[in-house]
């Protein structure tokens, strides 16, 4: 015990007039664990929060729900297979990107705002910034919680169809060892989707503390950028028109994922009808991830608290 | 990664030179110096003299235009992380989010202020109980009132056993009542805990009422910095007041060489040494007036401030 709580940390009893009950004070002289524990446990609170953990019932509701929609179709891709054995694979690791691309558009729009603009809401940014923690600090925990949520909302599931699958088959074992070449594209892939939708969903959506207007101005985005892709991509004559889904946002992403796994488009789909390189993708999801991280730094660098 | 507590002797808070322009125009302190040691410490000076901009500087919340600041013997530019864990702010805006008990906010202020997860957790259940809340820390902070929001704004501050506390405005918004509880709080945080505080007010009766030393700032420089003892106990004065003749008396007072003033329906006589007791008795018993009040009072530090206003004004 240090000298201050010894020395001056039993005062009277004055407590029944305030309301303060005098149980004496004792200081602390215990671990204090720095920048890099805090970041962490800004991190780890954040994650809690985007699901709504510790929180009401309504703000489970959305994040859970979309990360329930997530894992639909691996479930449904599990039971058909179950139910009709024979070759039937519709949902695989290598398209599954396309088939939750809204959800985890619409699981960017819900969370991002609560990620980034909640403490500018409630002013909470003078408490995190008169902390050991740097502005930049700040953004990178925010970063890792949206951009880690992201990631098993779409990873959970195609581990579920792996696993599935590999209990579906007689040799779970062999199958396991014989697919083991899907791990590294299945994580690197969903780390590229993370990383970006992370990154442009809070560029937008720290704008603006304001809730309603932050969600829809991410969904904005993401309905703009794509449809802005697909017209340009129809309207631009020639060979040249299929860079204009470098725009889109589900499009270069699907190209990306298509070009980690080294899966070819389906036939007649745009992306098989831009016919691009998919460098010209993994490029563009690395530009719109660039110029979106540094907005957000560079917002959060000049925000006054 | 435990980082070495800061040094006990340093002076707690050191400016040297510290300048703060807002655009062209606006210069909200203008190359204060000072030195503030331990105890609890006012910052007074009227809204815009640079009060919270002082805070926000020492807390790394604003970078200086010049000048330099240590706190703690830390510099606040180049060592804020690791001083940072040692300091509690409590600003003077809201700054609380409605959705989360004060329980689970505090828990989060405690990891995000260094403490292991155990003893964030005990640590947080002792310091909503030193600023009395019970059962309502399970509750959502939304349905807290202005008072207990301030309790927990206070609670998040001390939760790591803080060297110095910074209270901006800390009676912001309270009814009477609520100001007294929470000036109360904080003598007792300063007084019992032993927690070194600076903490800023444009009310010189609250900062009266806590601290122990007293820095004066007006548009952005420094006027006096003291202790609060030594800013009344110059101001010794006995005061009179007698039923009629005020003025009569008053002549009579200053023919025997005492320094008096009229103040409304009261006589005031500067004091050096021993009250002139005897001496009023006599002279009102001679006048043959009613004597209502006789009484030796300290100036308050609002009579002091009125004083030089006075004397500022007559400079003009």
């Amino acid at each position: 015990m240090s000298e201050r709580a010894n020395g001056r940390g039993t005062g009277p009893a004055t407590g029944l007039r305030t309301g303060i009950y005098d149980l004496g004070y004792r200081s602390y002289e215990g671990a204090r664990l720095g920048r890099a524990y805090a970041v962490f446990s800004l991190f780890s609170y954040t994650l809690r929060a985007i699901f709504g953990l510790g929180r009401s019932v309504m703000s489970k509701v959305f994040p859970i729900g979309l990360a329930i929609i997530a894992l639909v179709p691996a479930l449904v891709q599990l039971a058909v297979a179950a139910i009709a054995p024979e070759e039937f694979e519709f949902a695989k690791p290598e398209n599954y990107f396309g088939f939750v691309s809204i959800v985890l558009a619409l699981f960017c729009a819900v969370s991002a705002p609560e990620v980034i603009g909640r403490d500018q809401r409630h002013h909470t940014l003078a408490l995190y910034f008169s902390r050991s923690l740097s502005r930049n600090d700040y953004v990178t925990a925010k970063l890792a919680a949206l951009g880690g949520a992201i990631f098993a909302v779409l990873v959970t599931p195609q581990v579920l169809l792996l696993t599935g699958n590999a209990v579906a088959t007689d040799e779970i074992v062999d199958y396991l060892t014989g697919n083991l070449d899907l791990v590294p594209p299945i994580l690197g892939s969903a780390f590229l989707v993370a990383t970006m939708m992370s990154s442009v969903s809070l560029a937008i959506a720290c704008q603006t503390p304001r809730r309603a207007w932050s969600t829809g101005a991410v969904i904005a985005f993401f309905v703009i950028a794509t449809a802005l892709g697909a017209i340009l991509q129809e309207t631009i004559s020639g060979d040249n028109g299929g860079y204009a889904l470098l725009l889109s946002p589900f499009a270069l992403l699907e190209g990306t994922v298509n070009w980690i796994f080294g899966a070819t488009p389906e036939a007649g789909s745009t992306l098989a009808r831009a016919d691009l390189n998919g460098a010209y993708y993994f490029s563009a999801a690395i530009g719109y991830s660039v110029v979106a991280l540094g907005v957000l730094y560079r917002r959060f660098q000049k925000l006054a608290v | 990664m435990t980082i070495a507590p800061p040094a006990q002797n340093s002076p707690l808070v050191e400016t040297r030179d510290l300048t703060k322009r807002y655009g062209r125009q606006v210069l909200a302190l203008d190359s204060l110096s000072l030195r503030i040691g331990e105890g609890v410490t006012g910052i007074v000076g009227a809204n815009g003299a640079g009060k919270s901009t002082l805070i926000k500087i020492l807390l790394g919340l604003l970078a200086p235009s010049a000048g330099g600041a240590t706190l703690l013997g830390f510099d606040v530019r180049t060592q804020g992380p690791q001083l940072r864990q040692y300091v509690g702010y409590m600003p003077e805006h809201d700054c609380l989010p409605p959705d989360v008990s004060a329980t689970d906010f505090v828990i989060h202020m405690a990891r995000i202020n260094g403490l292991p997860s155990a003893a964030a957790r005990e640590r947080t259940a002792e310091t909503l109980r030193h600023v009395g809340l019970f059962e309502e820390r399970y509750r959502a902070i939304g349905t807290y009132s202005t008072g207990m929001k301030q309790r927990v704004k206070l609670a998040q501050a001390l939760v790591h056993d803080p060297r110095l506390l910074m209270l901006d405005e800390p009676t912001n918004g309270l009814d009477p009542a609520g100001r007294d509880e929470m000036l109360d709080l904080i003598r007792r945080v300063g007084r019992d805990f032993g927690i070194s505080m600076l903490m800023s007010s444009h009310l010189l009766g609250e900062i009266e009422r806590v601290c122990d030393s007293l820095v004066v700032i007006d548009a952005g420089r420094l006027m006096r910095s003291d202790t609060i003892a030594s800013f009344t106990s110059s101001m010794q004065v006995l005061t009179v007041e007698v039923d009629e003749r005020q003025e009569e008396l008053m002549r009579r007072l200053e023919a025997k060489g005492l320094q008096v003033a009229a103040d409304g329906p009261l006589l005031t006589i500067s004091l050096d040494g021993t009250p002139p007791y005897d001496l009023v008795r006599d002279e009102v018993v001679e006048l043959g007036v009613g004597l209502l009040r006789m009484e030796q009072r300290r100036h308050r530090l609002e009579d002091l401030f009125r004083v030089e206003a006075q004397e500022a004004a007559a400079d003009v």
